[in-house]
């Protein structure tokens, strides 16, 4: 039991973080309240980071032994998301106090759920049941829900917070029914019955399957916004606090994306899905285009540059859409993997830092209840707060894809990637994908544009400049900087969080043999088999 | 017919149009009306669930969806005490006939899915002594404690959430102290907007 | 056994989800928005006593009570907003916010 508690210790520091902060809360002065708590939230995400490190580096358990009956495991794409999601949490917590108290709303609470909903998502990233991921994904939504319309006061905050709620809870909904489905198929939730269930096939299976993956995979979209189902993220992203938007554009994607990555890879793969004749690349690679199409076009007419990245945000779920193609292209879908390069959450680091530099720099603009977030705003910036000016714009060139960052690596490695799938097959979709980042560069180089070479005008002088708020910009503009000048471990971090779900996918197809029947009673023979495959499979540790 | 069948789709049937009346007039105008067709529903439901030998579920149905999420429904609707006025819907627009369309478009599907795929499909049989549990209360008591017991604790995780963001959201006046530093000069206060009620005894916004 | 077809139980959960999702986009009231969620997660619920019943796994079953644990939550946060709304607009129609019309 200890065992197994000891593998979810980056959860458990989130949880008692929350509880905590919830608890002593009242008993805090105010002053000291607005001081202490996001110091204190920092400090936790940041042990989280450091639990998830030393699980990655010397967790002497089987890395891919799913614990607790099939719920939750520590595997090395587990580990990596929850580090990733944490640190998003970090920043965002350092950056958070002074807006909150500009924006005459600062409460304790606020830090609990930032740290339940960091929770929420630890626990949908490490998820080896879909009932798991789903719990995950509620604790993490309605915490979000609340933090977008948090600002009680404000019409657009708390419109944001329902109009997310409602079309939110439809998309649960759907993903519900995907789920009771994929029951049906299989008798269980956890990815392993799924998978065995998969491998003897009942009649009439590929319907149901298909239409499974249809009503999962439309929730997923839904989260990361992908087209047809984006419409929330303008609304929601310029109604919800500063703060808040990067944390959502930075670590909801992320963890959207890496349940998403898990779910396909563990839960649906196998003869089963290969023999579907569901071409979910081509489908994948629709939605793709399209979302990084309308959403590049979209943005390239907002004023408001809160609205902007949260276009820009919808057109980045395009790219790592495509992303996720290369990783599970359909013929090979259960049949042999490709070489899991680690495209998507290798991109997700760059883009979830530069995410949270630019919002933490944006949270730094207006005072008294007024968010001064047009491009107008922006003149001049350069002249008054030279630091928030250079993390913003260290932040649009790494969105942009410009070289000596991160985002320029991240773009690099889904294009190459989607181009090795069956020599080409993707070449119209990479086109497309470069000739977006053309456009998109012209909305992100208005920015810098902006701050660097327009005057500077008396209605600007409104900003905050605190040390923590400071830091929360400076460190991911830095990260995104150092990382992009030495992108060779972030990327091998990455590629091998993919290749613990394959292993763990390989081991469960291996584990069919030994006929485990539910259950956390007969583990055994999994683990066994379990702790062999990934062993040999791992990179240098 | 069996009396099994009847009495499902009796259960069906009625669960269906209480649902349905939930939404189209007379009864669909006004929230309460709605809230009260879809408690009927609920009840209909608990009766399918008991008809399907999910005897804890049909129990807790009632329990907790007729009895706590409907009358916070119904709580809510005579809180915000809607006039009559409000109560109006608006007329048939395009849009509505094209989401209309749409979940018809969606059932339509699914339909055709579920008519394929269970052709034929054959249930165990519960008078076999390995099913004697089957549904009852320690049965699933002992499956939630033990197979599922992490969702279990990640559900009361996830009902604290829901919790606090409630008081968070619906507190009337959550006093908020102003940071005690002068304006800067030439800068104007915006009304003050937030707390209407101002004497809460409560300084800070703690979840008393 | 059982009389009853699993299709039609499936059918007749597929018919609740229509109707939920029906509500869901016409209706422009947030507490019978909100109702209509319900409806879908119920639906979902008799989806999976129907497979329970047929198949004799009473893992549906604990599942189908997470879900309803789900729902109350939703249901109070949903509520809640609509308290907040609705102490700033006096309204809980979807046509009289500025943002949802969109």
């Amino acid at each position: 039991m200890l065992h197994d508690l000891a593998l979810i210790t980056p959860q458990l520091i989130l949880l008692i973080a929350a509880l905590f902060t919830l608890v002593a809360d009242p008993f805090l002065p105010i002053d000291a309240s607005r001081k202490f708590w996001g110091l204190f939230g920092a400090g936790m995400s940041a042990l989280a980071v450091v639990a998830c490190a030393v699980l990655w580096k010397y967790g002497p358990f089987e890395m891919h032994t799913p614990a607790f009956s099939y719920h939750l495991s520590a595997s090395g794409h587990a580990l990596f998301f929850t580090a990733l999601v944490s640190m998003c949490a970090m920043i965002t917590h350092m950056s958070s106090p002074e807006y909150l108290v500009e924006q005459k709303s600062h409460y304790g609470e606020y830090y609990a759920l930032l740290h339940f909903a960091t929770f929420g998502m630890a626990v949908m990233v490490s998820a080896e049941s879909l009932l798991t991921l789903f719990i995950g994904l509620e604790i993490m939504s309605m915490s979000i829900y609340v933090l977008v319309a948090f600002k009680r006061t404000s019409q657009a905050s708390v419109e944001a917070g329902l109009k997310y709620f409602v079309m939110g809870s439809v998309a649960s909904a759907f993903l519900l029914y995907g789920i009771a489905f994929l029951f049906g198929l299989s008798g269980g939730t956890s990815f392993i019955e799924i998978q065995r269930a998969l491998l003897a096939p009942k009649p009439g299976q590929d319907l149901w399957l298909g239409l499974a993956v249809v009503l999962t995979g439309g929730a997923f979209l839904f989260k990361v916004a992908a087209v047809p189902l984006h419409m929330w993220t303008p609304d929601v992203y310029e109604g919800a606090p500063t703060p808040i938007t990067g944390f959502m554009s930075s670590a909801v994607k992320a963890s959207a994306f890496g349940s998403f990555l898990k779910f396909l890879y563990a839960g649906l793969s196998g003869p089963a899905m290969a023999s579907l004749h569901l071409p979910l690349g081509q489908v994948l690679g629709l939605f793709a285009v399209l979302t990084m199409t309308v959403g590049n076009i979209l943005a390239l007419t907002q004023r408001s540059i809160k609205r902007m990245l949260a276009y820009s945000a919808v057109a980045h779920a395009g790219y790592l859409l495509l992303g996720t193609i290369a990783t599970i292209d359909d013929p090979t879908l259960g049949a042999p993997f490709l070489a899991p390069t680690g495209a998507v959450p290798f991109y997700l680091v760059g883009y979830a830092l530069a995410s949270l530099a630019g919002f933490a720099a944006l949270s730094s603009l207006g005072k008294n209840g007024e968010e001064l977030t047009t491009e107008g705003h922006l003149a001049g910036l350069s002249k008054r707060h030279p630091i928030a000016a250079l993390a913003l714009t260290v932040s649009v060139l790494s969105l942009a894809g410009v070289p000596p960052t991160l985002g320029f690596f991240g773009k690099l490695q889904i294009l190459r990637d989607v181009l090795a799938v069956e020599n080409g097959k993707y070449l119209p979709h990479v086109i497309i994908l470069v000739l977006n980042s053309v456009v998109s560069a012209y909305y992100y180089l208005k920015i810098p544009v902006a701050m660097y070479m327009r005057p500077d005008s008396k209605a600007n002088r409104q900003y905050v400049r605190e040390p923590s708020l400071t830091w929360a910009m400076a460190l991911p503009a830095l990260a995104l900087l150092a990382l992009g000048i030495m992108p060779g471990r972030a990327m091998s971090w990455a590629s091998r969080s993919e290749q613990a779900i394959r292993a763990g996918t390989e081991s469960a197809n291996v584990a069919h043999s030994y006929a485990v029947v539910k259950g956390g009673g007969s583990a055994k023979p999994v683990a066994a088999v379990a702790l062999e495959k990934p062993v040999a499979a791992a990179p240098v540790r | 017919m069996t009396g099994e069948q009847i009495m499902f789709y009796l259960l069906g049937g009625g669960a269906v149009l209480a649902s349905a009346a939930m939404l189209l007039p007379p009864m669909g105008r006004s929230p309460i009306h709605s809230a009260i067709s879809l408690i009927v529903s609920f009840f209909f439901l608990a009766g399918l669930y008991a008809l399907l030998s999910a005897h804890m579920l049909s129990v807790l149905q009632i329990i907790v969806y007729a009895g706590a999420v409907m009358v916070l429904f119904t709580f809510v609707i005579m809180l915000l005490n809607l006039n009559a006025d409000e109560l109006q819907e608006s007329r048939i627009t395009p849009g509505r006939i094209a989401a209309g369309i749409l979940a018809l478009f969606v059932f339509g599907k699914l339909a055709t899915a579920i008519q394929l795929t269970t052709a034929g499909a054959q249930s165990v049989d519960l008078s076999d002594p390995g099913f004697a549990n089957f549904g009852s209360v320690p049965e699933v008591g002992r499956m939630m404690y033990t197979t599922f017991l992490v969702p279990f604790e990640l559900v009361s995780v996830l009902l604290l959430v829901a919790a606090v963001g409630a008081v968070v959201l619906a507190k009337r006046s959550m006093k908020y102290v102003d940071r005690p530093l002068p304006p800067p000069a030439g800068y104007e206060h915006p009304a003050p907007s937030d707390d209407e009620g101002g004497h809460d005894a409560h300084a800070h916004g703690g979840g008393h | 056994m059982t009389s009853i077809p699993l299709g039609h139980i499936l059918l007749l959960a597929a018919l609740l989800f229509g109707i939920g999702l029906a509500g869901v986009l016409t209706r422009r009231n947030i507490l019978v928005m909100l109702m209509s969620v319900e409806v879908m997660m119920n639906a979902v619920n008799l989806t999976l006593v129907g497979f329970s019943r047929y198949n004799g796994w009473t893992e549906g079953h604990v599942l189908a009570f997470f879900i309803i644990a789900v729902a109350a939550a939703e249901a109070a946060v949903g509520l809640a907003m609509v308290l907040a709304v609705f102490r700033l607009k006096q309204t809980t129609y979807v046509d009289e916010l500025r943002l949802l019309k969109r």
